[in-house]
């Protein structure tokens, strides 16, 4: 039996559709269910930012955003960079400024991602104050909380829409496999299967 | 302030009490090093700090501590019980030991070495543990051998990435080689020291494991892991390391995951012999 943890929403339906190549079906949750399990698997639907948690302290196996793992610095295997969630964690300011990531001393910058932010403006040697938001990322320059945000930007209609602008990427960013170090071991065969598997078809 | 610290000394405690036990009776002694130390490339782990236009490093890991700190040449068995902080303000609670130097050859080191964790995991009423042991030899060879980048080829091993590796500009035999390595696992390795190691173990918890990587860059080959079955996070590891041209080996045992591990069994704690 695997445990596997999956992200409720986008990332969770294309991780089935991967997942259906190498004939493992997710089995969706009906109503509020959050474990199901089928077929040697317990299914167990979290949310985002969770499923690294899940996989480091003890279940099996899961899909998770390249983002929030490094953002937790989740000591867990990554074997496996699966071809979907692609997008990028960039630094967006208002569309109306023309401004470069040198001249942000001392701004403001909203973001899900305070870890990684810090380390990128420590890296490029710009002080700057973060602050930490749990959505609509959008808001912050808009009612004035924040002088400019980082955030993960896909086809970037959200930010348009907004009326910012992507100046900087710092990384992109994609779904991966990830795995926890016991479960490696506890359950070696099981494990390297399901990752041969996969290989083979992404 | 961190939440019921008082109830949680007491779980450790127990548990160290058991561990301190053992750890006498085979001869080490317990050492106490300072919470913070002067800042040195040689610490690794810890939180950095500055006070008085100097800079500090709070908790480090005990290992590079110690080995920072010995001044002369001598046999050292010690053990060690401490917090150890990994670049913020929580840390874990760590016993272990570290045998450095004197005249033991370096495979009796590490029989002994596994032999007193089974006796610890054994005294805490731990039976569904497992230990494996791995090579960093093995690794390095396969890195000289095809000239490769050691950072990278780390990396991928560590997060056991088998993207990385398919997608490195190496040759193909090089490929299959970090491949081969990395999914090898068993109970021998045609390995004269760790089959030895093994067989002189002599108990179904050893497996030989390549995949098992120690963070730190100090370890020199043999390195192991310790985990339970129904457990989610490692016990603990270790490995072996030069000092001086000699041998040393130690390990280090999360205290918190014992505590956790043991809980439903402290109370039915039996003498286990050491010599096991």
């Amino acid at each position: 039996m695997i445990n596997f943890v999956l992200p409720k929403g986008r990332l969770m339906k294309k991780a089935a559709i991967v997942l259906e190549k190498i004939g493992v079906v997710v089995k969706e949750p009906q109503d509020r269910e959050l474990i199901v399990k089928d077929n040697g698997f317990n299914w167990i639907f979290s949310r985002v930012f969770d499923v690294p948690v899940f996989v480091e302290n003890g279940i099996d196996v899961g899909i998770s955003g390249s983002d929030v793992i490094d953002e937790l610095n989740a000591d867990v295997f990554v074997p496996l960079e699966l071809p979907f969630g692609q997008c990028r964690l960039s630094v967006i300011t208002s569309a109306q400024k023309d401004l470069r990531i040198e001249q942000m001393t001392n701004y403001r910058i909203a973001t899900k991602f305070p870890n990684m932010t810090k380390a990128f403006f420590a890296d490029v040697g710009i002080e700057v104050n973060v602050i930490k938001l749990h959505g609509s990322m959008e808001l912050a320059p808009k009612i004035g909380i924040a002088d400019a945000i980082v955030d993960i930007v896909d086809s970037g209609n959200t930010i348009r829409a907004n009326g910012l602008k992507e100046i900087y990427k710092i990384r992109d960013v994609g779904a991966r496999l990830i795995v926890n170090r016991v479960s490696q071991k506890t359950k070696f065969q099981e494990i390297n299967d399901l990752v041969e598997r996969l290989s083979k078809v992404i | 302030m961190y939440k019921d610290t008082v109830s949680n000394s007491f779980k450790l405690g127990k548990v160290a009490r058991i561990i301190r036990d053992i750890f006498y009776r085979l001869d080490y002694s317990e050492i106490f090093l300072p919470a913070m130390d002067k800042f040195s490339p040689e610490l690794r782990g810890g939180l950095k700090t500055a006070y008085k236009n100097e800079f500090y490093m709070i908790k480090p890991d005990v290992t590079s501590h110690l080995l920072s700190s010995i001044m002369k040449e001598e046999e050292l068995k010690v053990f060690y019980v401490s917090e150890v902080l990994e670049g913020t303000p929580k840390g874990t609670w760590q016993i272990g030991t570290e045998w450095i130097g004197g005249k033991v050859a370096l495979k009796d080191k590490i029989i002994e070495q596994i032999s007193t964790v089974k006796a610890i995991l054994k005294s805490l009423g731990i039976a569904d543990f497992l230990i494996d042991i791995g090579s960093l030899r093995k690794w390095r060879e396969m890195i000289d051998q095809y000239d490769l980048d050691r950072k990278i080829v780390y990396e991928a091993i560590e997060k056991r990435s088998f993207s990385a590796m398919g997608s490195m500009d190496i040759p193909e035999a090089a490929r299959a080689g970090l491949m081969s390595l990395l999914q090898k696992r068993g109970k021998t390795c045609d390995d004269p020291l760790i089959d030895g190691i093994i067989s002189a173990v002599n108990d179904d918890c050893m497996m030989v494991d390549f995949g098992t990587l120690r963070h730190f860059d100090y370890y020199d080959d043999i390195v192991i892991e310790i985990y339970a079955r129904h457990h989610g996070k490692m016990i603990g590891g270790g490995g072996q390391y030069m000092n001086r041209g000699k041998d040393c080996f130690g390990f280090a045992l999360d205290l918190g995951i014992l505590s956790q591990l043991a809980s439903d069994s402290l109370n039915n704690c039996q003498e286990v012999d050491t010599n096991d």
